[in-house]
C-alpha cells in the first residue's frame, strides 16, 4: 500500500512543483496559441471517448468536468468519460480491461507498469500517422528529444507525458528540528546524517529516518546512489529499477552486482546497514503501512526521500496542523553541474490509444484538443477564477485546494505546465534544471527498451528471490554479510542468463546506432 | 431407466426448475472456464486469441519448478493451512458448544455477535490491526512488554513466530463464524437424546462428549471439505494484507499466491499465471480428493463424494 500511497503523492508533487521549460528560456514554440487548422464540430458525427486513467476524483471533480464536457461539445462534438483506477488495483485492472477488449478508447501505461509488454503484444496504436493528421498540438509541446527517446521498438505507442527530463529528487527534513538542535543547513550527506543522528540522540519522540521498502527506487541506498553522480550508475530496468544490473557510465555494459560488488554501493549498503543497527533507519522500514509522507506529516519520522526538489505548500499545512509551529525543507544532494547527469530523455508516463478503440481519430483529436493552453488548464488547474488564477504565462497561483482533475495521466508537457507562484528560488533553479534537455549527458541507451521475452522464466524467478532480500539489504534491515552471500547463492544464475540477454540486446541496439 | 427419470422430472418440474439457475452459474462459472486451462500451454498474445496463439509447451512453468522456492511455497500453503482449518474448526467447535449451553438469551446473542463480527472485516484492516498491534516503533504488544520488564522482540523479522501469529488472527476472524454454522447445526439436533441421557444420569460434559460431538460429525466434516478445497486459493488477501512485502517473513509466510504474484506482476504474462493456476488447481482437486478417501476409510456415511 505504500508504494501506491507514495506513487500518488509523488505523481501529485510532481504536478504541483514540475517546472516549465518555458521559464527556463527555449520559449518560441509556444503551442497554446498556435491555430488548430480548423476541425469544425459540423462534421463530426457526436461520440463519446472513454478513458482509463490511475487516480481518483477531487472534490470538483463533476464541476470541472461538466466545463470541459461543455467545451469538448462546442469544439469537437464529442464527450469524455473518465474512469480512475486506485493505483493498488492498476496493473490487474487494465490488464484484464485490455485483454478482455474492453471498450475504452484512451489507456493510461507506463515503463513501470506494461507499457513495453503491451505494446509488443500489439495492444496499442502507433500513432504516428494520426499525430501528423491530428495532433500538431500534442506534437509541438513536446521537444523532439522527447519523441525521439520514448519511442518503443523505433515507434510511437503512447504520448510521453512529463515535463522534465529525470526526477525532481530531496530528503525531507523538519527545519524547526535542525534549528533546534543548533545544525547548520544540510548540504552534504554528511551534513544529513549528523542531523538524523542529532535527531536520534536528543529528540527520542521521533523516528530519524524512513525509507520505501516496498518501492526499489526508494530504497535508501537506490536513493543514495541516484545522486552520486561520480559514481554515474543507474539502474538498467531490466529487472524494474533493482540494481542488481547497472550500467556505469556511457560504456555500454550491463554490470551485475553480484559480479562487480561496485565499492561504492557496497560503502552505501554498509552504511545504511549502520543506520538500521543505530536505530536511525526506522525499526520499521520493511513493514511499514502508511506512506513515508504520511508518517512526516503526523510527525513520526523527521527525515523522508520524496520526488520533489522544493516542499509543497499543503505539506507544510498538514505538519501545522499537528505541530504548530513545524516546517519541512528539502535537501537535495543532486549535481546541478552541466552535464554532470545523465538522461535517457525517458518519460515515465504515457497516454496511449487502444488499438480495439472504434474511435482512434477522435481520440487523437481529443488528445489534441488537451494539449491547447486554456484547456490544458482547465484540466491540470480547474476552473479559472475559482480554483486557480493565472499569473503570468508560466505560473499559477492556488485560490482554493481544488485542482483539475487530470494531469500527469492525460496531457503534462514541459511547455504549458504552469510553475505554482509561491515556489521559492532555490526549488526554482533545480526545477529548471532539469526541464532542459541540453543540461544533461545523454545516455547512451537513449531510446533502447528491454524486450524480456526471451528471458521471462528468469525474470519471474529473479523477481521472487529479489523480494526476499533485496529491499532488506537497501534498507539496512538485513545484515549484508550474512544475507548477500544467500541472495547470491539463490539468485546469481537467473540473473546472469538475464544480465546476458540484456548485453546482447544492447550490443544490437548500439551496433545499429553507430 | 431414461423414460422414468423423464417422468420423474415431468412429474416435478416445478422442483427440478429451481435447481437450475443453479446449475446455469456453475456451469458458466466453473465449468466453461476450464478450457481456459489451456492458457498454461501457451504463449497467450491477446492480438492473435486464444487459439491463434502459438503453444508453449511446459514452457510456462519453468519459472515456478526450476527455482528452488516452488517446494518451500506449496508446503507452506499446505502447512499454514492445516494449521488453519484444525485451529479455526477446533475453536469453532468450543465456541458452539459452550454457547450452545448458555441459558441466558441476551448474553448468549451477545457473545454470538461478538465473535462473529470479526468476519465481516477485511483483510487489509486486519493487516493495519496487526501492525499495529506487533510494529517495532511503537507496537502495543512490544510496549506491554517492556512495561512488564521484559525485552521487546523484533517481531516483524523473526520469521518463526509468524505461522503462530496467523493462525490466531484466522481463529479470531472466522472461529465465529463457523460457530454459527455449528450452533445452528446442534440446535438442529433431536433434544430426545440429551432427554434419555439425563435420565440416565450423564452429566453435562458428558452429553458434549457423547451426544453433540459424534452428531455434529459430518457438518465438521463438510466444513473441512470444503476449507482443504480452498487450501490453494484465498490466501492472498490475508497473507498479502498482513506481511506485505517484507522479504524476511516470506521463509515461513510465502504461499503460492503471493509468490506468484511477486513473480509475475512485472511481466503481465497471462499465460504464466494460467499455468499457476492449473498447479494450484491440480493440487486442490488432489487435496480434496485425498482427504475423501481418507473419510471414507474411516467413515463410509460422512464422505461428501
Amino acid at each position: 500500500m505504500v508504494k501506491l500511497k507514495s506513487l500518488l503523492m509523488a505523481a501529485a508533487i510532481w504536478g504541483l512543483t514540475s517546472a516549465l521549460a518555458g521559464c527556463g528560456g527555449n520559449d518560441g514554440n509556444d503551442a497554446g496559441t498556435a491555430g488548430t487548422g480548423g476541425q469544425s464540430n459540423q462534421s463530426l458525427a457526436p461520440v463519446t471517448l472513454k478513458v482509463v486513467v490511475p487516480g481518483g476524483k477531487g472534490a470538483n471533480f463533476d464541476e470541472v468536468m461538466s466545463e470541459v464536457n461543455k467545451r469538448l461539445k462546442a469544439d469537437l462534438n464529442t464527450q469524455v468519460d473518465f474512469t480512475f483506477i486506485d493505483f493498488g488495483d492498476l496493473n490487474q485492472k487494465t490488464n484484464v480491461m485490455l485483454a478482455s477488449g474492453e471498450n475504452v478508447d484512451l489507456i493510461f501505461d507506463a515503463p513501470w507498469l506494461h507499457l513495453d509488454s503491451m505494446s509488443s503484444q500489439g495492444f496499442y496504436e502507433e500513432l504516428t500517422d494520426l499525430l501528423n493528421q491530428y495532433g500538431s498540438h500534442v506534437r509541438e509541446t513536446r521537444p523532439q528529444q522527447m519523441w525521439d527517446a520514448n519511442k518503443i521498438n523505433g515507434k510511437i505507442y503512447g504520448v510521453p507525458l512529463g515535463s522534465a527530463y529525470t526526477q525532481p529528487r530531496s530528503v525531507f527534513i523538519r527545519k524547526d528540528l535542525r534549528e533546534k538542535l543548533n545544525l547548520p543547513p544540510v548540504r552534504t550527506y554528511e551534513d544529513l546524517k549528523a542531523y538524523l543522528y542529532a535527531v536520534h540522540d536528543r529528540e527520542p519522540g521521533i523516528t530519524p529516518l524512513i525509507a520505501g521498502a516496498d518501492d526499489v527506487t526508494y530504497s535508501w541506498v537506490n536513493w543514495l546512489v541516484r545522486d552520486d553522480t561520480s559514481l554515474g550508475v543507474r539502474p538498467t530496468n531490466g529487472i524494474g529499477a533493482s540494481l542488481m544490473l547497472y550500467y556505469k557510465g556511457n560504456d555500454g555494459k550491463v554490470y551485475n552486482l553480484f559480479d562487480a560488488q561496485e565499492p561504492k554501493i557496497w560503502t552505501y549498503i554498509e552504511d545504511t546497514r549502520k543506520l538500521f543497527m543505530d536505530k536511525v533507519m526506522s525499526q520499521d522500514v520493511m513493514t511499514n503501512k502508511s506512506s513515508q509522507s504520511d508518517m512526516q506529516l503526523q510527525n513520526k519520522v523527521a527525515a523522508t526521500p520524496q520526488m520533489a526538489f522544493g516542499i509543497p505548500q499543503s505539506f507544510n499545512d498538514r505538519l501545522k496542523q499537528v505541530v504548530p509551529d513545524g516546517e519541512l525543507e528539502a535537501v537535495r544532494l543532486f549535481d546541478l553541474k552541466l552535464g554532470s547527469n545523465l538522461s535517457n530523455y525517458k518519460m515515465d508516463n504515457f497516454i496511449c490509444i487502444v488499438k480495439a478503440s472504434k474511435h482512434k481519430d477522435r481520440a487523437m483529436m481529443f488528445l489534441d484538443w488537451a494539449n491547447q493552453k486554456d484547456n490544458y488548464d482547465l484540466l491540470e488547474r480547474g476552473i479559472e477564477g475559482k480554483n486557480w488564477k493565472a499569473v503570468g504565462d508560466h505560473r499559477y497561483e492556488t485560490l482554493n485546494s481544488d485542482g483539475g482533475i487530470v494531469s500527469f495521466q492525460l496531457m503534462l508537457n514541459p511547455v504549458l505546465e504552469r510553475e505554482w507562484a509561491g515556489t521559492d528560488e532555490e526549488t526554482r533553479k533545480y526545477n529548471q534544471f532539469i526541464a532542459q534537455a541540453d543540461h544533461f549527458t545523454k545516455d547512451i541507451m537513449t531510446g533502447f527498451t528491454f524486450d524480456p521475452t526471451p528471458v521471462k522464466n528468469e525474470v519471474a524467478q529473479f523477481s521472487t528471490i529479489q523480494a526476499k532480500y533485496y529491499n532488506g539489504l537497501f534498507n539496512g534491515a538485513l545484515d549484508p554479510d550474512e544475507y548477500f552471500a544467500k541472495f547470491k547463492a539463490e539468485g546469481e544464475a537467473p540473473l546472469k542468463k538475464i544480465q546476458n540477454e540484456l548485453q546482447k540486446q544492447v550490443d544490437a541496439f548500439l551496433g545499429k546506432q553507430s | 431407466m431414461m423414460r422414468s427419470m423423464l417422468r420423474d422430472i415431468a412429474r416435478n418440474r416445478f422442483l427440478y426448475a429451481m435447481a437450475v439457475p443453479g446449475i446455469l452459474f456453475l456451469v458458466v462459472f466453473s465449468y466453461i472456464p476450464l478450457a481456459g486451462h489451456v492458457l498454461a500451454f501457451k504463449n497467450f498474445q491477446i492480438s492473435q486469441g486464444i487459439w491463434g496463439s502459438d503453444w508453449a509447451g511446459l514452457n510456462n512453468f519453468r519459472f515456478f519448478f526450476s527455482g528452488r522456492d516452488w517446494m518451500q511455497v506449496t508446503f507452506n500453503t499446505l502447512y499454514l493451512n492445516v494449521l488453519f482449518i484444525v485451529f479455526e474448526m477446533g475453536f469453532a467447535l468450543l465456541i458452539a458448544i459452550f454457547l450452545n449451553e448458555i441459558r441466558l438469551k441476551w448474553f448468549k446473542r451477545t457473545i454470538q455477535s461478538v465473535v462473529f463480527l470479526p468476519y465481516f472485516i477485511s483483510w487489509v484492516v486486519v493487516g493495519y490491526m496487526t501492525f499495529i498491534l506487533f510494529n517495532n516503533t511503537d507496537g502495543l504488544i512490544n510496549h506491554a512488554l517492556q512495561r512488564n520488564g521484559v525485552r521487546a522482540v523484533d517481531w516483524y523479522q523473526t520469521p518463526w513466530v509468524w505461522p503462530i501469529i496467523l493462525t490466531l488472527v484466522r481463529i479470531w476472524k472466522n472461529a465465529g463464524y463457523l460457530s454459527i454454522i455449528l450452533l445452528a447445526a446442534i440446535a438442529g439436533l433431536s433434544t430426545d437424546y440429551y432427554e434419555s441421557a439425563r435420565l440416565d444420569g450423564a452429566s453435562r460434559l458428558q452429553q458434549m462428549r457423547y451426544i453433540t460431538l459424534p452428531l455434529l460429525k459430518p457438518q465438521i466434516i463438510i466444513l473441512i471439505l470444503l476449507g482443504i478445497g480452498r487450501i490453494f486459493y484465498g490466501d492472498f488477501g490475508m497473507i498479502y494484507g498482513i506481511i506485505g512485502d517484507n522479504g524476511i517473513l516470506f521463509p515461513t509466510t510465502d504461499v503460492i499466491d503471493t509468490y506468484s504474484y511477486r513473480a509475475l506482476r512485472q511481466l503481465g504474462d497471462f499465460s504464466m499465471s494460467s499455468a499457476i493456476v492449473l498447479y494450484q488447481s491440480v493440487m486442490g482437486l488432489i487435496a480434496v480428493v485425498t482427504f475423501n478417501w481418507i473419510v471414507r476409510r474411516i467413515d463410509q456415511d460422512s464422505r461428501l463424494f
